[in-house]
């Protein structure tokens, strides 16, 4: 097992647990390089100050509920029938 | 026998009961209303091709979806196709690794206690859509697959033909190209 971490695989890892692709192992060592280095801590919690953005910014665009009108649904009839007509 | 099994399946009503479905599950996928419009038509299309080979074990809707589903995946697949093609699989993260995902956790909680919160987010959101605009197209596409439309590592991977690693170095590279612009925005958090 490695122990040492340098500052760039630090960061990766800090981006994998972002998605929840971090091993526990990594999470470990992730927590002993944070005791050491305030840089790449101050990154993380950056980090996961992005991700929660994006949550938001996910909730957004799910409650805009952009819907189909009713000429996109009749347009989309009348292709099916033409189709079923040709076929 | 085929004959039964068309009479199942009543085309002429996709429309009224699934195409709002279908639109709903396509959009958070596909955050461009035209591309839908055309991957939800060309379902229906996909459906009255193949409508013989429906055997009826799945409800017509879950049947659509799955049509859905490969059309858009061709999608991406599409307008990716002229990218790196080199597709190595080595899958060295387990699936035990997805527990505990600490981040998420603190997700869901964020926003609900102080009253300008719900403010200061969207304000951070509308600069983090402008930053992810200014992202080149490459990371621009992983980026918003994996965080804003969920889609697992391993599909991307297949269908931008990348290898894993590759992936995370792409989204790696993404997310701090995203702070840099986040902090000339003057948040420094």
């Amino acid at each position: 097992m490695k122990i040492n971490l340098k500052c760039e695989e630090a960061k990766m890892i800090c981006t994998k647990s972002q998605y929840g692709a971090a091993t526990w192992r990594d999470k470990i060592n992730l927590n002993i390089h944070f005791v050491c280095c305030k840089v790449c801590w101050r990154f993380a919690k950056q980090n996961s100050k992005l991700s929660e953005i994006c949550a938001t910014i996910k909730k957004t665009t799910y409650s805009q509920s952009i819907q189909l009108t009713a000429e996109d649904k009749k347009k989309m009839k009348m292709n099916i029938e033409c189709f079923e007509n040709k076929n | 026998m085929s004959k039964e099994k068309v009479n199942n399946l009543s085309p002429d009503l996709w429309v009224d009961k699934y195409a709002d479905y279908l639109f709903n599950f396509t959009i958070t996928r596909v955050r461009d209303v035209d591309v839908v419009k055309d991957l939800i038509q060309e379902t229906f299309f996909a459906g009255l091709k193949s409508m013989s080979r429906y055997e009826g074990k799945a409800s017509e809707r879950t049947w659509l979806i799955s049509i859905l589903k490969r059309k858009i995946v061709d999608h991406y697949r599409r307008s990716n196709s002229n990218k790196g093609r080199a597709e190595v699989r080595m899958n060295f993260y387990s699936e035990a690794s997805r527990q505990g995902d600490w981040i998420e956790e603190s997700v869901s909680q964020t926003g609900s206690n102080r009253p300008d919160a719900q403010l200061e987010a969207e304000e951070l959101g509308q600069v983090l859509s402008s930053c992810i605009k200014k992202l080149s197209k490459r990371h621009k596409t992983v980026f918003e697959m994996k965080t804003l439309q969920d889609f697992e590592t391993d599909e991307i991977c297949k269908v931008l033909k990348i290898n894993p690693p590759n992936f995370w170095v792409i989204l790696h590279r993404a997310r701090i190209q995203l702070r840099k612009c986040m902090e000339d925005h003057g948040f420094k958090r």
